[in-house]
């Protein structure tokens, strides 16, 4: 997987949640069942704070949020949308629950970079990579270093999230056993 | 080891834990609720996995959409049920029995002492008896296809609680109060443990406040031990005894944080977040348009004995619609045998089936634009409760019926007596 990613910057503030911020949660629902099709997910991402966001945003865009993204009860399905829109994100901090989610939706993070919302304005050219942790603000000309997610994680993130994380583990145990038995 | 450590140590059949080591605990209950049902079935089947690890151990609960109000839920809930035959489920809870963080403890289907995997956060409440509840959301098809999932070990704060509430105080004040002054930075990934001499004078009810909040500012679970007040109350309910367990004398907080229930007053929550907590005085006197007392945070028996006791002779504010759901069938038994149902239809309050009420995204009773609502609710994000442009205030069960009689946000203790 290519960890590297340069796209624009969207910045947003502090304690965006989950259930309106993010993705309002009222649109999961289709036909009265919840859909975590990232595909269907991602045409209602941020809409609450830019209405033409998921229009807008392209594959390799970088949202940079502020304290506690993420916040509210766990649902996962606005992470699961910014995987459908190819992006990646950039926090000062996150939920812890919201952390692990990230992870599971498959969104390459760097859930704790503290002082990140002095070095980009919304709008800035950025090249991050999610392995190593740094930050190239390239409209500005600065830079940040921050601590990547550790390698266990970035694993789960590359096959796609936890369910593709848990079809490989499936699978690891049944070739581990002979036929026949579950 | 602490208790948490002690019931993970357990589930993951290790002799010990450590905070910061990955485990695997096998549930001895897995739970999930009707609004996953289907996509779990999904997740499952995408996996090529047709059966649950073990449906002797899995617990299936109707509480969100429990009067659909369209044909595409009711076709739904038709198709929650078949999935819960196919997969063999042997606790399954249909429609009207009663909210799954409330009554399988009342029933004696969850214990002191057990590990609870949960689809759904609020899982945590089990912990007022001692119980281990931990939630997974998206990633619990791990749990459907295996029995496990990967944990870190989180670190363990102990909450110490001293002193008596004061008349007109409630435990859920009090729990307002802890989450804001823990606060999400410390709370993030920790276990609250409750200890102290008040808990002598916590029932299981109140416990359950002091264990459901907590979750809204990040924490992985809450869980009082399991004591004499709880053996009462089990004994009560004919569900049998226990085997008591505690944290070591020698096990190894993060920190202790203590507070004096005596020193508290009414709290209330300001939206959009449950821990944006400020003393009641600041916000009294605001008109409101709704009022609800249930969800897994106030909708057990003390939490109807506290409302009602505002209720009783007097009516709602005209312009104000309250609802009412117990907890549970047992709950709803109880109020209607000891005349709280009187009470609350005398009030002209609509009582509704047990199960999450509103709080579910405003299910059966959803509010209006520009509608301020006072709700004991988990949770009062925008649109927590219906439209967006309404607002949710939180507060315990004594300030949601002394705000629905007067139709402003009122103090408890001004109606007492």
């Amino acid at each position: 997987m290519n960890w590297v990613m340069q796209g624009r910057c969207w910045k947003f503030g502090d304690n965006l949640s989950l259930d309106d911020d993010i993705l309002e949660f009222a649109k999961v629902f289709v036909q009265g069942v919840r859909v975590s099709d990232p595909e269907y997910l991602k045409q209602h991402v941020f809409t609450n704070l830019v209405p033409d966001f998921p229009q807008r945003a392209k594959p390799g865009d970088i949202v940079v949020a502020g304290d506690r993204f993420g916040q509210g009860n766990p649902h996962i399905y606005g992470l699961l949308g910014m995987r459908g829109l190819g992006l990646g994100l950039v926090a000062e901090s996150v939920p812890r629950f919201t952390y692990r989610m990230l992870v599971a939706a498959g969104v390459p993070s760097l859930p704790f970079c503290k002082g990140i919302g002095e070095k980009v304005e919304d709008g800035d050219e950025l090249k991050v990579d999610f392995a190593s942790g740094r930050i190239e603000n390239l409209t500005q000309g600065v830079s940040a270093q921050t601590e990547p997610l550790p390698a266990a994680l970035l694993e789960i993130v590359a096959l796609g999230g936890s369910t593709a994380a848990l079809r490989k583990r499936l699978e690891d145990v049944r070739s581990a056993r002979p036929a026949g038995r579950a | 080891m602490t208790l948490t450590e002690k019931i993970l140590a357990r589930a993951s059949g290790a002799p010990s834990v450590k905070p910061g080591e990955i485990v695997y605990p096998e549930a001895d209950l897995a739970t999930i609720h009707d609004l996953y049902v289907v996509e779990a079935d999904k997740e499952l089947r995408s996996l090529g996995v047709d059966q649950p690890w073990d449906p002797e151990r899995l617990f299936v609960c109707f509480d969100h959409d429990v009067i659909p109000q369209t044909v595409a839920v009711a076709n739904r809930a038709r198709t929650v049920r078949e999935i819960v035959r196919r997969w063999k489920v042997k606790h399954f809870f249909d429609v009207g029995r009663g909210q799954g963080h409330v009554f399988p403890m009342e029933i004696g289907l969850v214990r002191p002492g057990m590990c609870v995997l949960a689809y759904d956060p609020h899982v945590t409440n089990y912990g007022a008896i001692g119980c281990l509840g931990l939630a997974l959301a998206f990633e619990f098809p791990a749990v459907l296809a295996t029995g496990s999932h990967w944990f870190r070990v989180p670190r363990t704060l102990r909450i110490e609680l001293e002193g008596r509430l004061p008349p007109g105080v409630t435990i859920r004040d009090a729990t307002a109060v802890i989450i804001r002054e823990v606060g999400p930075d410390r709370a993030d990934y920790r276990i609250f443990e409750f200890a102290g001499p008040a808990l002598e004078h916590l029932s299981v009810d109140a416990r359950v406040k002091l264990c459901n909040l907590p979750v809204e500012i990040g924490v992985k679970s809450a869980i009082v031990p399991a004591d004499e007040r709880v053996a009462e109350w089990m004994q009560a309910r004919n569900i049998g005894p226990f085997e008591p367990i505690g944290s070591d004398p020698d096990a190894e907080f993060e920190a202790t944080c203590r507070f004096d229930l005596s020193a508290l007053e009414p709290m209330m929550a300001l939206p959009p977040m449950p821990d944006n907590v400020v003393p009641l005085k600041q916000v009294l006197g605001m008109p409101v348009q709704a009022a609800y007392l249930g969800s897994c945070a106030a909708d057990q028996y003390e939490d109807m004995v506290e409302a009602a006791a505002i209720l009783r002779g007097r009516r709602v504010a005209p312009g104000v619609r309250m609802i009412i759901t117990p907890g549970s069938r047992e709950v709803a038994e109880r109020c209607l045998r000891e005349g709280l149902m009187s009470v609350f239809t005398e009030a002209g309050a609509l009582v509704g089936p047990p199960g999450c009420g509103p709080c579910a995204i405003g299910r059966g009773g959803p509010l209006a634009d520009e509608e301020v609502c006072i709700a004991t609710v988990t949770r009062n994000d925008v649109g927590r409760m219906g439209s967006r442009k309404a607002e949710i205030y939180l507060a315990s069960g004594a300030t949601v019926a002394a705000s629905a009689v007067t139709g402003r946000i009122t103090d408890p203790r001004e109606l007492a007596g």
